[in-house]
């Protein structure tokens, strides 16, 4: 008997449903991911936009009559103490630290890729080399160890920054990474992948990667918010963007010295902030939902 | 009749790990000294229930997992201790077909993918033939061409083994061993895909090993069957003998066992005493003495050996001479 | 087998679920009646509904689930009009259940003796001696050796068999009058599922009690049943007693099953089965008129455009199809 192609029944539907339109279907339904998600757009386009239409430039020092002045039609946020418009700062500062958020996971999740993937993938004794420089690399203390180097380095750029981060903020990627490879790898395709013939790095970055996506994105989402509140604590601390440029953290650490009389200053990046990372946090616990391999059919 | 694989006395040993220092504490005895060969373009079927080894043996002919000991020798070639580099091109002549339609394909491929990766492992072809080559296998094992883009999730248990067929006989191999291959299937797609495997033997001069625990599906497609129990083979035989004439007192219990679907039937059962014992601990002497109906003292001492009683009949059990067979008795 | 009082009568039960995708009608009218001491088998593929119907007789469904249509009278009261306090008192009292995966099933922190006293305990006025006791004699009645050393291990201290024996003891322990099997056996090997077989039907003989026999396996009905539904896409389409449905199957699905499946008896190896084409059809699009039709060989006009009743087509024996199946079912088996 002559197996047709024509007598396999249709079943499938029109549309190809990969597993990311999946994943988009079910986001839509989570209101609260959804929202953040819009709030965050607006607030990326508007750090973007945002200095090219504002009258003032980022550093442009105001008139001694107008230093510390409250909000008003002429500066909707206030100025601060050297009279530089406080709204055009914020959404300079916004580009700032969004930028040090997202290059900062970029890099942090590289390495924690590629160490948590060789080292679930192989096992054994690379296993145990990569981890424990992982458990190395966490129980460095790392606020005390960048307080004594802000003594010693004065002042970063931004790059600095995103590095310092991205080195002491692989550590929980690549225990992810690892924990996904270490079971993925035991399933069958991967087993079929093996009895093809593939190589072991094909396998890795072919079949074993794109099906650890789901909470890598997840984790990189929260790690956004969180690493703008890193940077922001940095700047405290003296080792975070140094003015001129600003960023929410340091015009935050700025605002400390006119806080009683100039609370505006405090406000509008505290809240920018909060915001920000309040939406980051939300969409990546949308995200998780939508990924969640036990609701995926 | 040429023989394609031979295997002598294969032994797989998995470390059960304990302690601190994540030491071998003990050894699952998997497959424990066997020997077996396959004859260029039969079905060699391979049954036994949880914890016999059968798929363990099944995988570690093709070198999915790595022999403990043994020789494997495959189209006249010794591959025990072939390094992966050296095995790749040898991994095209023998292909495997997994028991799981939904684990065994990629989530995240598309199927034409699934099935165009071989090819692009070992280089065959450019692209364009590559692509053309995946459409005519597809159509031959009975999927649509035009669903190449589609994702494993849109299709039926049914037809994900196809594509896990397609996978495996894409780059023409020799051998191909399916683990399983319908056991995780409904009824009625059960008759698809043992038709369809039967269909490509005869059109591709396939050798199987066809791995299974149900009875009647190794027996419809198989010539000659294997029955393992605890890592060893207890008795090989050609199917029709097998069925008619079953020696060792496990294939017995076991062919006895087999449920019939005519109500008219009143089967006397032998019913075998307790469980498979743990592959870790297995009896001494004869493993199958724990529950058989005819275990005497030198069962539990001595290891009954897998002795020819002609025609190509094998049997492991002491009351089983050579040339002939001796009555069990209480 | 004596025509005896009927004690579960099922009468066109509906469970839906309403996903996000739609409704999908798991159980859409099915009927079926158990007497006193009756096994039923309840067999088909997946998808057809048999496990949703046994969750429903037990109101164990959950959301999206629900029960929206039906009656299901049990010793003559409708089980959908109790309040789920009655319900749990009914289960595992009168209708236990035992399921295919029995290691879900048991608490893996409790000893298994523990787990059947405390099912005692539940539903019985004893004292824990009396019910440890008990628990003992069960353990003894399933076939478990050595049950006092048994009584207080651990589930994962047990092999498969025999932690299925555990639970048919916890089933046994408030004799039931209806005990439904799901599949109880499909995760055993051969020569274990025979045990369990022969050990559910001693305990059906000496008991009385009666089984719903849910399986995929139309060999273990043979064996098991008395009667049998056979279930395609949450309908019933053939109904009748063992002989009738394996000796003289009439809608073409039953025949197409039996014929598909591979036989100990004929010569006829390595050649073709009679499979029955295509597939099951998705939940969400099911075909208009008879919902096997695009698979049936014999499917006409009217079955794309009809829905055909349950029909009694001989005494005793009903069939779902416009156009039964004539001939005698001797060739195969």
């Amino acid at each position: 008997m002559a197996v047709e192609a024509t007598k396999i029944e249709e079943v499938l539907t029109g549309r190809v449903e990969t597993y990311w339109y999946l994943v988009g279907k079910r986001l839509r339904k989570h209101r609260l991911a959804m929202l953040s998600l819009v709030v965050l757009i607006l607030i990326i386009l508007a750090c973007i936009v945002g200095p090219y239409i504002s009258p003032y430039k980022v550093s442009e020092l105001g008139s001694t009559t107008e230093v510390l002045q409250p909000p008003s039609w002429k500066h909707p946020l206030g100025t601060d103490e050297l009279g530089r418009d406080v709204l055009t700062r914020l959404f300079y500062g916004g580009r700032i630290s969004l930028l040090v958020g997202f290059s900062s996971v970029v890099s942090a999740l590289l390495v924690g890729i590629i160490v948590g993937a060789y080292a679930g993938y192989f096992g054994g004794f690379l296993d145990t080399i990569l981890m424990r420089f992982t458990d190395i690399m966490f129980s460095i203390p790392v606020m005390p160890l960048l307080i004594v180097l802000s003594s010693v380095i004065p002042g970063a750029g931004v790059w600095k920054i995103v590095l310092v981060i991205a080195i002491f903020g692989w550590m929980t990627d690549a225990r992810i990474v690892r924990g996904m490879f270490l079971s993925l790898r035991e399933n069958e395709y991967v087993e079929a992948a093996r009895a093809i013939g593939v190589s072991n790095n094909r396998i890795i970055w072919r079949h074993i990667l794109p099906n650890s996506f789901a909470p890598i994105i997840v984790s990189a989402t929260l790690g956004v918010g969180g690493n703008i509140i890193y940077e922001a604590a940095l700047s405290y601390l003296g080792f975070g963007v140094m003015p001129p440029t600003p960023s929410w953290g340091n015009m935050l650490q700025n605002a400390q010295y006119a806080m009683a009389i100039a609370p505006w200053l405090v406000w509008s990046p505290g809240l920018a902030m909060f915001i920000t990372v309040l939406a980051f946090n939300y969409l990546g616990d949308g995200l998780r939902d939508a990924m969640d391999p036990k609701l995926y059919r | 009749m040429r023989k394609l694989v031979e295997v002598q006395n294969l032994i797989k040993y998995f470390p059960v790990l304990g302690g601190i220092f994540s030491r071998p504490v003990a050894w699952v005895k998997a497959v424990d000294d066997v020997s077996f060969h396959i004859f260029e373009g039969e079905t060699f079927g391979l049954v036994g229930e949880s914890g016999s080894g059968k798929t363990t043996a099944g995988k570690t002919i093709i070198r999915l997992i790595e022999p403990t000991k043994g020789k494997i020798i495959f189209d006249g070639k010794d591959i025990t201790k072939l390094p992966e580099n050296q095995l790749r091109p040898i991994r095209r002549e023998m292909q495997i077909i997994f028991q799981d339609p939904y684990g065994s394909l990629n989530p995240r491929m598309p199927i034409g993918e699934i099935i165009r990766e071989p090819l692009l492992v070992h280089g065959i072809g450019d692209k364009k033939e590559q692509e053309e080559r995946v459409v005519e296998i597809m159509k031959l094992v009975g999927l649509r061409p035009e669903y190449l883009r589609r994702y494993p999730h849109e299709f039926s248990g049914g037809q994900r083994q196809r594509i896990g067929i397609a996978r495996a006989i894409v780059l023409n191999p020799k051998f191909v061993v399916a683990d399983e291959p319908v056991s995780a299937l409904d009824a009625s797609i059960q008759a698809q895909v043992l038709n369809l495997l039967l269909e490509l033997q005869q059109k591709l001069a396939l050798t199987y090993l066809l791995v299974a625990h149900n009875l009647a599906v190794v027996r419809h497609v198989s010539d000659r069957i294997g029955v393992m129990y605890l890592g060893k083979i207890v008795e090989v035989a050609e199917t029709k003998e097998l069925f008619s004439t079953p020696l060792h007192p496990y294939t017995q219990a076991l062919l006895s066992a087999i449920p019939i679907p005519d109500p008219e039937i009143k089967k006397e059962r032998i019913l075998l005493q307790g469980d498979i014992p743990s592959p870790i601990n297995p009896p001494s002497g004869c493993r199958f003495r724990t529950r058989c109906r005819f275990a005497k003292d030198i069962c539990a001492e001595k290891e009954p050996p897998l002795i020819d009683v002609g025609s190509g009949h094998y049997v492991a059990c002491h009351f089983v001479k050579e040339g002939k067979v001796v009555e069990y008795s209480k | 087998m004596e025509r005896e009082e009927t004690l579960l009568d099922v009468r066109n039960l509906k469970t839906y679920f309403f996903t996000d995708d739609g409704v999908v009608k798991a159980v859409d009218g099915m009927s079926f009646t158990i007497r006193k001491g009756e096994v039923l088998g309840l067999v088909g593929e997946s998808g057809c509904g048999k496990s949703v119907a046994s969750l429903s007789i037990m109101q164990l469904v959950e959301p999206p689930g629900k029960i929206v249509e039906g009656e299901i009278i049990f010793k003559g009261e409708d089980l959908l009009k109790k309040t789920p306090e009655q319900m749990r008192k009914i289960r595992g009292s009168e209708i236990a259940m035992i399921f295919q995966e029995p290691m879900t099933s048991l608490n893996p922190v409790y000893t298994i003796g523990n787990q059947i006293m405390e099912a005692i305990l539940i539903h019985q006025d004893l004292s824990e001696e009396e019910a440890k006791k008990r628990t003992i004699e069960l353990l003894r009645l399933v076939g478990i050796p050595e049950p006092e050393r048994r009584f207080n291990q651990y589930p994962h201290e047990l092999s498969g068999g025999m932690r299925q024996r555990v639970m048919i003891a916890m089933a046994m322990s408030c004799n039931p009058d209806l005990l439904i099997s799901d599949e109880a056996t499909t995760a055993l090997d051969v020569t274990i599922q025979a045990q369990i077989l022969e050990l559910m039907k001693d305990l059906q003989r000496k008991t009385g009690m009666a089984i719903l026999f849910i399986t995929h396996d139309l060999a273990l009905v043979a064996e098991m049943a008395h009667s049998v539904a056979v279930a395609y896409t949450g309908k019933i389409v053939e109904y009748g007693d063992v002989y009738q449905i394996f000796k003289k199957p009439r809608h073409p699905y039953t025949y197409g099953l039996l014929s598909s499946v591979p036989s100990l008896k004929t010569e006829k190896t390595k050649t073709p089965l009679p499979a029955i084409e295509g597939m099951v059809p998705n939940p969400y699009k099911m075909p208009s008129g008879c919902h096997f039709n695009p698979r049936c060989p014999f499917a006409t006009e009217r079955c794309r455009k009809e829905m055909p009743e349950l029909a009694e087509i001989e005494p005793g024996h009903l069939v779902r199809c416009f156009h039964p199946v004539a001939v005698e079912k001797e060739a195969v088996s």
